[in-house]
């Protein structure tokens, strides 16, 4: 269903020159569309007509289906289904502190006292700015101004959130977690709308791509199809992705997988199966090593160790490791990464399970609903095991517990990765984002690589 | 920045949490009385009261404290000065002195009077600067809300503090740049000070602009009461605020019994 649609919009500055140009634009319920383009491409204009700030010149836009209406009840209407992150926290945050700006939207929709409260604090939780609720805007920092600016258009439970240039500015840290909290909302059925220049960002989060160029659209499609249009890409002043970048020399040497990848795991399965058949492999020294030795090869916990060829590798971990040998290329200390080349023998690596637990969200009773004891016996079954959470009530749930995580950002991919070299992992995942991880693990599996099994309680 | 470090403090000191309606009651009825006395015994006594307050209880540090005094210091001790001069009959000359042919007479009643706008002046700035150095902005417009100020005036306040720190940061940045471009001479600098104070007003009409927008974006339609949300605060404590009564009572009547002291 098509949440929101615009159909030849044009509009044209007060002094006549035209910001956009004949623009058809649609988004999907529940999707995450991102926007591209150079500075001055129209990005932040074609928002402000998304609520209703402008009005085009020619064109109509819906909602729902139903056209904008632009008169009191109408704005109203827009501007509570269609909430607006604004690129600078500066132009939003008006309130003299958190918890009061967090309420504005709230209280200028008329609701009654406990419910704003209500709204206010699953808000600030939501973002993680409890312990900052009474301070004033300009004690916080850039990211986590950022985040009490998300929080005030949450409060207000719109259905479609637009943000212009949500990561823009900040650490990569603040980015994360910035990313964490919008993709924990699209999990709950919120429609995201964000615009960016960040392209491995838009490669691997974004369902679908807009790419503008001089307030017209270039191009609209699936990451992968955006950025197989290497024409396209440098003709709008945009970029590839790293990956991508990768895959194309890997490709032009005859090194392939077919799609072209935009996350690790695409890139790790499109390059893995030619790797099998390579002579030469990277992998961690187990003992001290030099130029020329030969040496033996076990796969222990998913990574691949050298071993001195002496000891009886079959007996030492039997189950676990296989036999490969091969010649060292360079010196190297126990620990760092070295390059083994004439490889003989074979290499197989079972993968791990993924064990996923589910957390109630905040609305639910969040951390507070969970057992903390049933949380430390599923942590501490015996053999090594990586640990993600994913949403903040399971962040919450995880600090609680004392347990050291592992994932805290790109949590499926880097727990699918992790199995795939033979790793445990146990997933904390906060409501809805159960079934993405499910989805995601599926998605993979059947892509016909190795399988990975994984098991949820209920 | 002092403006900066006096709102630090606010949000930092010791006596942040008492009931910011008793720091309202003590500083209000303290400037009041010692406004309407007519020795400068009172003041004398609330500018030791607030000042042990800010410096001892509060825990404020005396630098702050003695760069903050030195405005209304220097009023006090101006008019002082000038009022001994100019003021009383000449009938009762305390002391006179010659400069260039002429003869300056400092008479009595001029200089009780003028010690008394002293003190009156030290006091009140004194009991205002304990409110400014205890109580944060964020929870006077809360205290003000309690007092029946109107909205408008209260949340055009809070807009204004909110924004004083965005421009304290854009005028530095701004100044930064301009330093960082060579120093000129006094007359440059008057120059480029006139710069940066219309850069400054321009972008102050920007921002109104962009957070119009972002308000309408929040569904604003141009009521007021939309910022002054507050969880619901607590009754206030009877005790503390006998304590203060009892106090400003008492104080109220030494300034009765001393209205016609004077100390010369």
């Amino acid at each position: 269903m098509k949440i929101i649609e615009a159909q030849n919009l044009v509009y044209k500055y007060p002094d006549g020159t035209k910001a956009l140009d004949d623009i058809d634009f649609s988004v999907d319920k529940g999707s995450i569309t991102a926007i591209m383009g150079q500075n001055g491409a129209g990005k932040s204009t074609l928002f402000l007509h998304l609520n209703a700030t402008l009005r085009p010149i020619q064109g109509t836009l819906y909602l729902k289906g139903e056209a904008f209406a632009y008169d009191k009840k109408g704005l109203h209407n827009i501007r509570r289904t269609v909430g607006m992150v604004f690129q600078n926290p500066n132009d939003q945050l008006l309130a003299p502190t958190v918890r009061q700006d967090i309420a504005f939207g709230p209280k200028n929709l008329k609701l009654p006292d406990p419910e704003i409260k209500q709204r206010v604090n699953e808000a600030l939780r939501l973002v993680g700015m409890e312990a900052y609720a009474d301070k004033p805007p300009h004690f916080l920092s850039g990211g986590q101004k950022k985040r009490v600016a998300i929080a005030g258009v949450i409060a207000m439970k719109p259905e479609i959130i637009v943000l212009d240039e949500p990561t823009a500015g900040l650490d990569p840290q603040g980015c994360s977690e910035i990313i964490d909290i919008l993709d924990e909302l699209n999990a709950e059925g919120k429609t995201i709308i964000f615009s960016t220049h960040d392209v491995d960002l838009a490669a691997k989060w974004a369902d679908s791509i807009y790419v503008l160029h001089e307030g017209r659209i270039k191009r609209q499609g699936v990451p992968s199809q955006i950025f197989a249009d290497h024409a396209m890409i440098s003709q709008t002043g945009l970029r590839l992705p790293a990956f991508v970048q990768t895959f194309r020399e890997l490709k032009l040497r005859g090194i392939s997988g077919s799609d072209s990848p935009l996350t690790m795991l695409n890139f790790v399965e499109s390059v893995s199966k030619p790797f099998d058949v390579l002579k030469v492999r990277c992998a961690i020294a187990g003992t001290d090593v030099h130029s020329g030795e030969t040496v033996g090869m076990v796969m222990k916990n998913g990574t691949l160790y050298t071993k001195r060829i002496e000891t009886d590798m079959n007996t030492d971990n039997p189950g676990t490791s296989t036999t490969a040998m091969g010649k060292v290329m360079h010196d190297a200390r126990a620990g760092e990464d070295i390059v083994v080349s004439e490889m003989t023998g074979t290499l197989t690596s079972n993968t791990g399970d993924i064990h996923i637990v589910p957390i109630p969200r905040i609305i639910e009773g969040g951390s507070r609903a969970v057992d903390l004891e049933a949380i430390h016996a599923i942590i501490s079954t015996p053999g090594p095991k990586k640990i993600g959470a994913m949403g903040t009530s399971a962040k919450v749930v995880v600090r609680k517990a004392g347990i050291k995580c592992d994932f805290e950002v790109d949590v499926i991919q880097s727990s699918i990765l992790a199995a795939l070299r033979g790793q445990n992992v146990v997933v904390f995942a906060t409501g809805g984002m159960v079934d993405r991880v499910i989805q995601k693990i599926e998605c993979n599996n059947k892509q016909g690589g190795q399988q990975i099994k994984y098991s949820s309680l209920p | 920045m002092i403006s900066s470090t006096i709102d630090t403090i606010a949000h930092t000191n010791r006596l942040r949490h008492v009931d910011t309606r008793l720091k309202i009651i003590f500083a209000l009825a303290t400037l009041i009385i010692t406004v309407a006395s007519t020795s400068p015994i009172p003041p004398f006594l609330a500018f030791i009261t607030a000042t042990g307050l800010i410096l001892f209880a509060a825990k404020i540090p005396f630098r702050t404290y003695f760069l903050l005094l030195l405005t209304p210091l220097f009023f006090g001790l101006v008019s002082l000065l000038l009022m001994s001069l100019f003021f009383g009959y000449s009938q009762s000359p305390l002391y006179s002195f010659e400069i260039i042919s002429h003869t300056f007479v400092i008479q009595e009643e001029g200089a009780n009077m003028g010690l008394l706008v002293a003190s009156r002046t030290i006091a009140a700035s004194a009991c205002l600067f304990f409110l400014a150095l205890t109580t944060p902005m964020t929870e006077l417009f809360s205290g003000l809300k309690w007092l029946r100020i109107p909205d408008v005036v209260i949340e055009l306040a809070m807009i204004i503090y909110r924004y004083i720190f965005v421009f304290i940061e854009e005028a530095q940045l701004m100044l930064l740049a301009s330093r960082m471009r060579g120093e000129g001479d006094f007359r440059a600098k008057i120059e480029v000070f006139s710069m940066l104070a219309s850069t400054l007003f321009l972008r102050s009409i920007y921002q109104g602009d962009k957070l119009f927008i972002a308000m309408n974006s929040r569904c604003y339609e141009g009521e007021t009461n939309s910022l002054c949300y507050q969880e619901k605060s607590s009754r206030i404590g009877i005790r503390p605020l006998f304590s203060i009564l009892i106090f400003e009572f008492a104080f109220a009547y030494v300034t009765i019994m001393t209205q016609n002291m004077t100390l010369i």
